[in-house]
This record gives structure tokens, sequence and C-alpha cells, in this order.
């Protein structure tokens, strides 16, 4: 196997507040070959923004407290760049996408100028080539009339045109890594098919890898390779996003997987995850899931867990992975 | 009464006008307004859930709205136990506060921070004279219970809970004057999915054991799949297809409907390489296309589509607005594969 573009080891990060530290990203180890893409998936304050900022170096120290063994891309540890050196990764190595488009424009300058700004800064092109590569990557990511459309401002368009307009700042440095954090959230359902489409067309295209952070389950399905599943700060479970999907190996992908609400489904009763996630300021020894599991015993309260390769390849966080196949039999019966 | 429906909107039109600008006063011109509601009609029987589907700017949220009397439609009518607002008298005007209640997207916004919980539910209990002084205390307890809330959050403050207990408290404080008719507007869309499937079931649960009549706004079609008896599917403003929930969702009809379906993301094991499937963008109110709406993004657009779509009626209460609706195609079978 070759070199991973990316590799983290070990990453935690943590925020120091009054009530003490909040661990938002808990010994957290994942690989993105590349030209792959890897989904993460999982509810609020799970982790995924933080890790996609931990990765950019985007999190401001204090109060983040950032340790990991390493941080690697393309053989470089990020954790050891300079200031200097980091900013010519982010743009050009690594860009990112955000879920709001409209926070991550600024509205007081023209769309082309800020597409073309990457574009003079990375590639050292002129005002005019920058504004001219502009129109032709703004065409690129569907803006229809670029050319007339290159001096609007950003609330001049829909929140659709603004996602591809950030999406095109974001492949201007023509990047080996996108981080997009839940970039279709915003969006109604057809912009994000769009969007989604969008983004697929383009990974096939420049070859770059993706990590795609997003709540929606049905949305890594259709566009990821393999899957991270997130909770309370740590990955729980890790493997190809078809397998991890249709036969999760955590009770707490098995409890996501089975709330969504179907389209072909009957009405009647969801299955509901019991409880609520934990305070990430006060973990318990144990495994984070266990006051919600409807599979735990006394050992996942009391024993540490970690991430954990099984044969095959496929990872998880689970004192007892073959439970969690118990539970359809259980729904079943 | 059964059949006799509990709502029964018609023909209603909301429309939004800017306010005039300098400009406009000094050349006698009035700015364009807003149509955002544009000649709906619907109704929704005793019992029954109602839902309203649509993405964002179709109008929905409007129309909850305008059956609640929170803006001022500019034309058609809207009876909810065959009176209109102007048929009502401030005595029948209290009655129906009591009898319909809204439920909003965000709680948080629709809770006043600085009073606790159960403080808020106090306040609608004694406003309305729902129970004597002396069991105030009891019925928002009560309460807090139905709605699977713990007794002691009626100490709490909007802030101090998560975004599902806050939805519930939302819901508690429409259900203290004992509705018989909810409007639900997105009451889910802020929470994520295993907090959502709570509050889902409870509103399942609290319809049967209180029977509830819904209308329940929503973007998200699963949702929307999960909850209602009856769909109304709208666009720009319009109603485009409407029908049993069922047979919308297995048979759809207008092109919107199945552009919607398709389009939402599935469980599959099949790596997305599809384009789109639908071009462009919701054309702006301001500007509304000719005759059908939907035509400058259809796939199945004819010279015809620009004069008035026709109403199709495509089987049992289930209508389409689209010349081509009777025409089944085999594209309805795309909605399905989940």
């Amino acid at each position: 196997m070759t070199e991973p573009l990316l590799s983290i080891e070990d990453l935690t990060v943590g925020f120091k507040t009054p009530r003490g530290t909040v661990l938002a990203n808990k010994h957290l180890s994942l690989t993105v070959a590349a030209g792959e893409t890897l989904g993460i998936v999982g509810e609020s304050g799970s982790g995924k923004s933080v890790l996609c900022r931990a990765i950019l170096r985007l999190l401001p120290s204090p109060p983040a407290e950032i340790s990991a063994k390493s941080l690697s891309f393309g053989g470089r540890d990020l954790m050891k760049l300079k200031p200097g050196e980091m900013r010519s990764v982010r743009g050009q190595d690594i860009a990112m996408v955000f879920q709001n488009p409209m926070t991550s424009l600024n509205p007081v300058w023209p769309i082309g100028d800020q597409v073309s700004e990457g574009l003079r800064i990375h590639r050292g092109l002129s005002q005019a080539a920058s504004r001219k590569a502009a129109i032709d990557i703004l065409k690129r990511v569907g803006i229809p009339s670029a050319e007339v459309r290159v001096d609007d401002y950003p609330y001049q368009w829909s929140g659709g045109m603004m996602q591809r307009a950030v999406i095109a700042m974001a492949m201007t440095g023509e990047p080996k890594l996108l981080l997009a954090d839940e970039p279709t959230t915003a969006l109604d359902v057809t912009i994000q098919d769009q969007i989604l489409s969008l983004l697929m067309e383009l990974r096939r295209e420049t070859g770059m890898a993706i990590i795609l952070v997003s709540h929606d389950m049905s949305v890594i399905s259709e566009t990821c390779d393999r899957v991270a599943v997130m909770y309370a700060g740590s990955i729980v479970e890790l493997g190809s996003s078809a397998e991890v999907l249709s036969a999760p190996l955590h009770p707490y992908t098995h409890g996501l997987l089975r709330s969504i609400p179907h389209l072909d489904a009957p009405s009647g009763r969801l299955a509901t995850i019991g409880g609520q996630p934990p305070d990430l300021s006060r973990l318990d020894p144990g495994c984070p899931f266990a006051s919600r599991c409807p599979v735990a015993s006394d050992e996942c309260r009391a024993l540490p867990i970690a991430l954990t390769t099984l044969p095959g390849g496929r990872a998880t966080a689970c004192h007892f992975p073959e439970r969690v196949a118990l539970l359809d039999r259980k729904a079943a019966s | 009464m059964t059949d006799q429906p509990s709502l029964i909107v018609e023909d209603l039109v909301v429309e939004f006008a800017k306010s005039r600008s300098l400009a406009d006063l000094a050349t006698g011109t009035y700015p364009p307004t807003v149509r955002a509601v544009d000649g709906v009609s619907l109704s929704v029987r005793p019992g029954e859930t109602l839902g309203l589907v649509g993405e964002s700017g179709s109008g929905k949220s409007t129309i909850g709205k305008a059956i609640l009397g929170l803006n001022h439609p500019k034309r058609g009518s809207i009876r909810f136990e065959g009176k209109t607002f102007a048929e009502r008298d401030a005595h029948a005007q209290a009655a129906f506060r009591r009898r319909v209640q809204m439920v909003f997207q965000d709680p948080y916004s629709s809770l006043n921070p600085r009073l606790k919980i159960g403080s808020a539910i106090a306040e609608v209990l004694r406003f309305h004279a729902i129970v004597p002084e002396t069991e105030v205390q009891a019925e928002v307890l009560r309460l807090l219970s139905l709605v699977g809330l713990p007794s002691a959050m009626a100490e709490r403050r909007p802030r101090e809970l998560s975004g599902g207990q806050r939805q519930r408290a939302g819901l508690a404080r429409a259900l203290a004057v004992r509705p018989s008719f909810l409007v639900l507007d997105e009451p889910v869309a802020a929470l994520d999915v295993s907090i959502q499937a709570q509050v889902l079931n409870l509103l399942v649960d609290l319809r049967r054991e209180l029977g509830l009549t819904m209308l329940f706004v929503a973007h998200e079609l699963g949702v929307v799949r999960h909850m209602s008896d009856r769909l109304a599917v709208m666009y720009l403003g319009q109603i485009m297809e409407t029908g049993p929930s069922d047979a919308v969702f297995r048979d759809p009809r207008h092109p919107y409907t199945r552009a919607l379906l398709s389009a939402v993301p599935k469980m599959t094991t099949v790596k997305r390489l599809r384009a789109a499937v639908t071009q462009g963008e919701i054309p702006s109110a301001l500007n509304i296309p000719s005759g059908c709406r939907f035509r400058t993004r259809c796939p199945m657009a004819q010279p015809i589509c620009e004069t008035v779509p026709p109403d199709v009626t495509v089987g049992e209460a289930h209508h389409a607005r689209c010349h081509f609706a009777a025409t089944p195609t085999n594209n309805s079978e795309s909605g399905r594969k989940r």
C-alpha cells in the first residue's frame, strides 16, 4: 500500500473552559488516501468540524489545545510547520468549504475578486489573468453567464450559487484534499443534489481527495468510499461506507441508521436513541456511548475503549461488536 | 361532523410589499409586491395530518401563519370549524386561540429567555383560565410529563435546555390550552436525527392520545412522509400536487414532486455518477414564470406549459398541476428506491 495522503495519529483537541477542559477530539487516528472520499458523520457536538479545523490548523490556541503523535500530509508533519509554511498549505494543498456560504464570502467585495484572490496569491497571476481564470472556474462550477456575474456581490446570489462560488474559491489552488464541512446542509434538496453532483464531478476530474462532513447518512452513502462515525469526540466506527451503513458494528451507528424516517417506510414508531450525548467536559472512564447503549454491560461503563481494527479492515470502538447484530434480531421478533 | 373538514382554506393569496423608498415616493410608484402564496386551497379533516412540503420560499410557512391570523391575506378565505376571522367576535376569537396552536421551528426564539419553563407554561394557563389558580402548578407538571420532560425542567430557563428539550417545552406550551389543531412549522428541522426521532414519536403519540388534527410544515420528505396522511407539495406559492401520502410517494405525477423525491440522497451502495436531477434555481417570487411555474426547470416542459396549467385529477383525491400528469412515466418509480 502506498503512503496515505493524510495520516492522523492520536489527535486530541481540548478547549479550556472555566468548567474544565472540553475534549472535542479524543485520540483520533485516521488516514485518507489520494483521491479517496472519506465521510465523517455524527451529530452536533461530536467533533466533526473541530477535526477539519484541526487538520488545517485553524483553531486558535488558546483556547484550543492540540496534541498529536503525527498529523502528516504528503509526508510533511503539519504540526511542525511554521505559520508561514502552514499558510501555503491552506488553499493549495488542502482547501476547505464551509457549511454556510453567506458567512464564508465577504459581503462587501465582488465575488470575482474573492475567487481571483487565491489565483493571484497562490499562482502569482496578474490582475487581468486572474480575472479571466476566475470567470473560467466560475463557469466550471456552473454559474451561468459568469463573465457578467463575476462583478456581482454575494447578496445578489442565491445560497446555491454562493456555495458554488465558495467551491470555485477552494478549487483555485488545485488542492489535493478538499475538506467539505456540511457543504449542503444550508441548501434546499434540489440544490443539494446539484452541489453533490458537482463535487463528485470535480473529484473525478482533478483526482483530489475529499473529506465530506455530514450529519446525513444518505449523503455519505451516495458520495463516500469510507466513513468514520463520530460520537462525543471519538471515532466509534470506521470502514467502507457500504459495509458500515448496511451492517454497522457499533450500537450508535445502528441506532442512528434506524432513527431516520425513510421515504418508503410505513409510518409508525421510529427507533430512537434514548438520552442525550454526554457532557464532553466530564466523560466517564468507560465507553462514552454506554449510558445510551441498549446492549451495554458493566464492563462498558468501566473499561476504556479505543477504536480497534478487526480482521477485514473495519474498525469499531465497541467492546461487544457482535451484540449489534442481536439488536436487529431483537427488533424483528 | 367527522366528514366536515376542521379547516378549509380557499384561494388564499398572501402578498408582501417592500416599504416605499424615497424614489418611489418621488415618482409616485409602488415597489413590486412578492406573492408568497398564490391561490392555495386545502382542507384538513378532524384527526388528520396534512403535510405541507416544499423548498425555501415555496410559501409553506406563510400558509401556516395565515391560518393563525399572523399575516393578512390579500384574498381568499380561511375557515376554521366553519368560521372565518371576520365572522368571529372577540369571544369566539379567544376560543379560536385555544383551539388552534402553533409550534415553531426554533423554540429558542419562541420561548421567552428570561422565563423559567414552568412560568412560561403557567402564563398560558392563567391567561386563558384553563385551570383554577390552585391547580396551575399541578397542570404545569402534567404538561411537562405529557411531553416527556422531567418535572425539574419547570425551574430551568430555555438556555439550560438542549434543542430537543426546548422543542418539547414549546410543545407543552402549545398544548397547555388543550388545542384540537396544531400548526407545526418545521418542528424537527433544527434537531439531530436521534433527537428528531424522539420528537416525531412524541408527536405521533400525542396525536393519538389527544386526537389532534395537524398541519405539518416541513422541507424534509422522509419526515413529512412519516407524519402525514395527506400531502401537499408546494412550489413558488402554489400547490403542485396533492393527494394521500402513500399515493403521492408511490406514484408522484408532477415532475416537481418527482424531482424532489429523486433529489433526496438515498442509502445506497452505488456511488453517485449521475448529474443533478434538476438544473437551475427556484425563480424569484418577484418574477414568476408564466403558465406552469415549474416549467423553467422542468425536464418535460412543452410550449403549452407557458399557458395556465390545468388541475389534473389522477386518482382518488390525487391532483397534480401538470399537463402531463395523467400520463404515467417510468420515472414515477424513481422516488421509491431507498
